[in-house]
């Protein structure tokens, strides 16, 4: 079933609403990152569990070191 | 004599008339007042790195009469840093940065005391340097440190306000650490490889100037009893577009620091691995050796830099990108010594490995030209 997400600000199309799945199919590999759904930060270990509804907001948060 | 007149003890101030002038415009607020002021007097900070971030908030921090900092930074001042960090002067150049800021802030503000300790933060200093804190504010350029304090003070329960610049964006949080709030490692659990720090990416100067400002406004209303919308929210600022907004954290379930209890100790290693780095590779060459090699005629330089890096500055010889390399390799003489450089040495390593694997006689500048111009000033 296609799902309608904004990701990264961008409204983006997607065949898969489970999360990981998403997350593949938008070639995100590195693991280095954070990601939040509607402006909610959300831990690695809940990956699993989540399902993106229509509209939902997802971001990734990348790390950065300087100062 | 007293406001009841029954003794004539002298009756306590929290002021000197010189302090109570300079602090006169944040004890007519009436949400900080003199209660709010003396809070701040009383409050001792360790601010962590006296770079980008810790020039503002050591300047704002100072100035706001924080009673007692402790500036943390085993750096010394360079030319490169004087684009952002506006802490230092020309004078400055090659003195420790921990040092000059001290003598920076105390003529800004001697009424308060500044404790200088010209060494990086480490697993052996962390603890007893944190210890004594009130709050600890992170103005660090690197991961290893940032994870140190993170896990430091979440063993002993200190708040610390976190920042952390790229190029034209930034982060910045408070962390209470016991309260159930996140930490650091909730958010980020491993040790982030291949990202570029300042040296490399490059930084908007004005950047860390904003990011420590947020950092200074959440510190010193955090001791002062005031609202702190940052704590559990991580603030995501860009420069470019001008937009800021809030992400709510929550704790991870299986944090290795909230949920494990492990200590900094516990952690060597990883700290360690993040450092690593930092030795140096057998096809290294130092900026003298480099010096009195580059105009041999048996040497010919390779600069594998960007074309806009390029244009920038240069030092003849010729010019692959490190991009392009592999594809240009057939094209180059085997009779002569190829020497690779870069901005700071990293890409000139990988180009002068890559070259060494076909049969290439050629070295890298360690340090990049950075290191190269700083040597021959």
């Amino acid at each position: 079933m296609s799902i309608s997400i904004i990701y990264n600000g961008k409204q983006t199309s997607l065949n898969n609403s489970q999360l990981l799945e998403a997350l593949r199919e938008l070639n995100i590999k590195n693991e280095q990152f954070a990601l939040a759904i509607n402006e909610t930060f959300v831990p690695k270990s809940e990956y699993s569990t989540i399902t993106l509804k229509h509209n939902d907001a997802l971001e990734i948060l990348t790390p950065m070191q300087g100062g | 004599m007293t406001a009841n007149g029954k003794n004539n003890k002298p009756e306590q101030q929290a002021f000197s008339g010189s302090e109570w002038l300079r602090y006169t415009r944040h004890i007519q607020l009436p949400q900080i007042g003199a209660q709010g002021q003396q809070a701040l007097k009383q409050s001792h900070v360790v601010v962590i790195g006296c770079g980008g971030l810790g020039s503002p908030v050591l300047l704002y921090l100072a100035a706001a009469g924080i009673g007692h900092i402790t500036l943390v930074d085993g750096d010394t001042v360079d030319l490169t840093n004087l684009q952002r960090q506006i802490l230092f002067g020309m004078d400055d150049i090659a003195q420790p940065k921990a040092t000059a800021a001290k003598q920076r802030l105390s003529q800004l503000n001697p009424e308060i005391t500044l404790d200088a300790v010209n060494e990086p933060l480490s697993l052996n200093n962390a603890e007893s340097l944190i210890a004594p804190a009130d709050l600890v504010l992170d103005c660090t350029d690197n991961f290893a440190t940032r994870y140190l304090i993170n896990d430091v003070c979440a063993t002993l329960k200190k708040p610390w306000v976190f920042a952390s610049i790229h190029q034209f964006s930034g982060q910045c949080s408070l962390f209470t650490p016991g309260d159930g709030h996140a930490c650091f490692r909730c958010l980020f659990p491993e040790m982030p490889t291949g990202v570029a720090d300042c040296n490399t990416a490059g930084v908007l100067g004005v950047l860390p100037g904003m990011l420590g400002m947020f950092q200074a406004n959440e510190a010193i209303k955090f001791l002062a009893g005031l609202p702190t919308p940052l704590n559990n929210k991580l603030l995501l600022v860009e420069a470019i577009d001008l937009t800021f907004r809030q992400i709510q954290l929550t704790q991870s379930s299986d944090c290795i620091v909230c949920q494990q209890h492990k200590s900094a100790d516990e952690l060597d290693d990883f700290y360690s691995a993040a450092c690593a780095s930092n030795e140096s590779d057998p096809l290294e060459v130092s900026a003298g050796y480099f010096e009195s090699i580059k105009n041999n005629e048996e040497v010919l330089l390779l600069d594998v830099r960007t074309h806009a890096e390029r244009s920038a500055f240069h030092m003849n010889g010729i010019h692959i990108p490190l991009s392009d390399l592999e594809g240009t390799i057939s094209k180059l003489s085997k009779n002569k010594t190829i020497v690779c450089y870069c901005q700071s040495g990293t890409r000139s390593l990988k180009a002068a490995k890559q070259l060494k694997r076909l049969g290439f006689t050629c070295h890298s500048l360690k340090g990049g030209l950075a290191t190269w111009l700083k040597s021959v000033r």
